[in-house]
């Protein structure tokens, strides 16, 4: 029988071997458990998120956690139950804004939003405001995160959200902000809805967010 | 040494051993702006060192600091160019300049490059980056580079003899961790965060050697010389250090700025080191040493909160680019009042980001405040 | 001197080699400066 607590464990604790041993296991006894064994992943994302948080694991460990977790995904893909049998997923889009390059953040908060159950239209690096508001426009996506590093993804941030408005939809979208130059304060000059330094204050944001939709 | 001269190189050497001064030292952070602010592109400026010396000129003659951390000489393109393929990609419209992240060593190679590490360089790591470089290309960018040496030296020189703007280090005390090289040149940083779990002995192992054979030496050397008309004995930047833990700062960095740190109070120098991101979670490493040997610049920390932690450190930084570049005169000139008031004895008014794009800083606003802090005693 | 991109990275001819071309400096410091311009390119 397998043991997910151990699981949970294993992942929370960044054990790449004793996950992926655990994993490659249950696919090779038919993959009935992959749902369970998924479930338990994301409860272990979900303890690296709080070892962050108590600032005993730090950004080389989230980076180390994202890239564990797709391996995850990568082995559970086949047997997991697409999308629909479990409930629809909520879309949102994630990008670096326009200018910026920098996509490690981006990186980790999009492993940590999947891994809370969100689809991320992740849009790249240097995505352009009209990009972002073709693509929640064009696929009703009501949820956009957006990450800077420099201290020019704060004019870009601000653009984003003019371009909303422009658009019409600024009222049916949330917008939240993340990165190192951001605070209360230049969340008040994009006029973005939420500001975030850490990926599980963003993932909780979007998380309550979602379950306004 | 002219009058001064003397009188800043002292201001600043007080400031980092925490006495009381007449006024706060101005050091300037500015790096891209300076090209921005001037006449020139970004092209026009990286590529000519004369129109480099002009704008860097006229950026003193406007603004006055007291020193400066570049001259111009970061960035220089003109070398790698001439190895067939540069990192560095300007663009002129957004008016940047970003560096193309790359990977350019394997995981397995640290055992490789603790036999022999000139050999790695020079037949792995090298072919990598610059794959297209020919014996002719080589010898060029060589001389390219020892071209570059003299215009560092003929800026330095400018600043010292016509404007008595003490250097802030010599380029031979400069310390680099090794944690830096694999993050921010071989590994990246996913790359580094994968070998931590990995390959972490392996990394300690190499890491070790590049101390003991290249860093440490260095240092050894420069505080045996006299460095006495620097700003600082020695400086290093703290950048890849941004994605470690307390436990893997200990393990994988610490070790190596403690033994220079030690060194330092042995031999009563000063050690200036840039903080990019924040450096609190650490704050414990640093609390028990002698005061008036280091200065932490600091980039995204709360420098107040720095300053109550760490009373045993000279603290520079403070100024942001918030204010800079998008607040008025009076609200810069009051801030600054405010860095200057409550953070007092043991610290060095400059920016606390690496001033790089135009909204970083308006013409006026630095004006206002360079000529506040200039006058100002406390 | 070779012009072979794929030979100049042999060890320890493509080094020598590229030591000797740097007829610019005096023997002494060619290997020293070689070592220098190759640590500073590589972590450009």
């Amino acid at each position: 029988m397998n043991d997910f607590e151990a699981l949970s464990a294993a992942m929370g604790g960044l054990d790449e071997d004793t996950v992926l041993d655990f994993l490659n296991q249950v696919m090779s006894e038919g993959g009935a458990d992959a749902e369970k064994a998924m479930e338990a992943c994301q409860k272990g994302m979900d303890i690296v998120g709080s070892q962050f948080e108590s600032g005993e694991f730090f950004v080389s460990d989230l980076i180390y956690a994202g890239d564990l977790m797709t391996q995850a995904v990568n082995i559970l893909k086949d047997a997991l139950i697409k999308g629909g049998e479990s409930g629809t997923k909520t879309k949102m889009i994630l990008c670096t804004v326009k200018g910026d390059f920098h996509d490690i953040g981006k990186n980790i908060v999009k492993s940590m939003l999947e891994a809370e159950g969100f689809e991320v239209v992740d849009l790249g690096i240097d995505v352009a405001p009209e990009t972002i508001v073709k693509e929640a426009k064009g696929n009703d996506i009501t949820i956009i995160g957006l990450s800077g590093v420099l201290t020019l993804a704060i004019d870009s941030m601000k653009e984003t959200v003019d371009a909303f408005v422009t658009a019409g939809i600024r009222e049916s979208v949330k917008i939240i902000i993340g990165g190192a130059p951001v605070n209360e304060n230049v969340c008040e000059i994009v006029g973005a809805d939420h500001w975030a330094k850490s990926p599980q204050v963003t993932v909780s944001t979007c998380r309550s967010w979602a379950s306004l939709t | 040494m002219h009058e001064i001269y003397k009188e800043k190189r002292d201001l600043f050497r007080d400031t980092t051993a925490l006495k009381k001064t007449k006024r706060t030292p101005n050091l300037s952070n500015f790096y891209t702006w300076k090209i921005l602010d001037s006449e020139f592109s970004l092209k026009e400026a990286m590529y000519d060192y004369d129109k480099m010396e002009t704008l860097t000129r006229e950026f003193h003659n406007r603004y006055q600091f007291d020193a400066y951390i570049d001259l111009g000489v970061r960035n220089p393109i003109r070398i790698t160019d001439l190895l067939g393929s540069g990192y560095h990609e300007i663009d002129e419209k957004n008016e940047t300049i970003n560096y193309v992240d790359h990977v350019v060593m394997e995981p397995e190679e640290y055992p490789e490059m603790l036999k022999n590490m000139k050999k790695f360089y020079w037949t792995k790591i090298f072919p990598r980056k610059y794959p297209n470089v020919t014996a002719e290309m080589l010898k060029n960018s060589a001389m390219e580079f020892a071209q570059f040496g003299q215009f560092t030296q003929r800026m330095t020189e400018i600043f010292v003899q016509e404007y008595h703007c003490p250097a802030v280090f010599n380029v031979n005390s400069v310390a680099l961790i090794p944690f830096e090289t694999f993050h921010n040149s071989f590994r990246g940083i996913k790359g580094i965060s994968m070998d931590l779990r990995r390959h972490g002995d392996e990394l300690l192992d190499v890491s070790d050697m590049m101390f003991e054979t290249i860093t440490y030496p260095k240092i050894v050397t420069a505080f045996d010389s006299d460095t006495s008309s620097y700003v600082c004995d020695t400086y290093t930047a703290l950048l890849g250090y941004a994605i470690l833990s307390p436990k893997q700062f200990e393990k994988y960095y610490w070790t190596y700025l403690k033994k220079i740190i030690d060194l330092a109070v042995e031999k009563n120098k000063t050690f200036f080191i840039f903080c990019e991101n924040t450096m609190m979670r650490f704050a414990d490493f640093f609390q028990d040493i002698p005061a008036g040997h280091v200065v932490l610049h600091l980039e995204d920390d709360d420098i107040f909160e720095v300053r109550k932690r760490l009373p045993n450190v000279c603290v520079a930084g403070g100024m942001t680019t918030e204010l800079l570049g998008r607040g008025t005169p009076k609200e810069c000139v009051d801030y600054a009042k405010h860095l200057i008031d409550e953070l007092g004895d043991g610290y060095i008014f400059t920016q606390n980001k690496m001033m790089s794009f135009r909204n970083d800083c308006k013409r006026g606003n630095l004006i206002a405040v360079n000529d506040f802090v200039r006058e100002y005693t406390r | 001197m070779q012009d072979n991109p794929i030979t100049i990275n042999t060890w320890p001819e493509g080094w020598e080699e590229a030591c000797k071309s740097l007829d610019f400096l005096p023997e002494e410091m060619r290997e020293g400066f070689m070592m220098a311009f190759l640590e500073f390119v590589l972590t450009m």
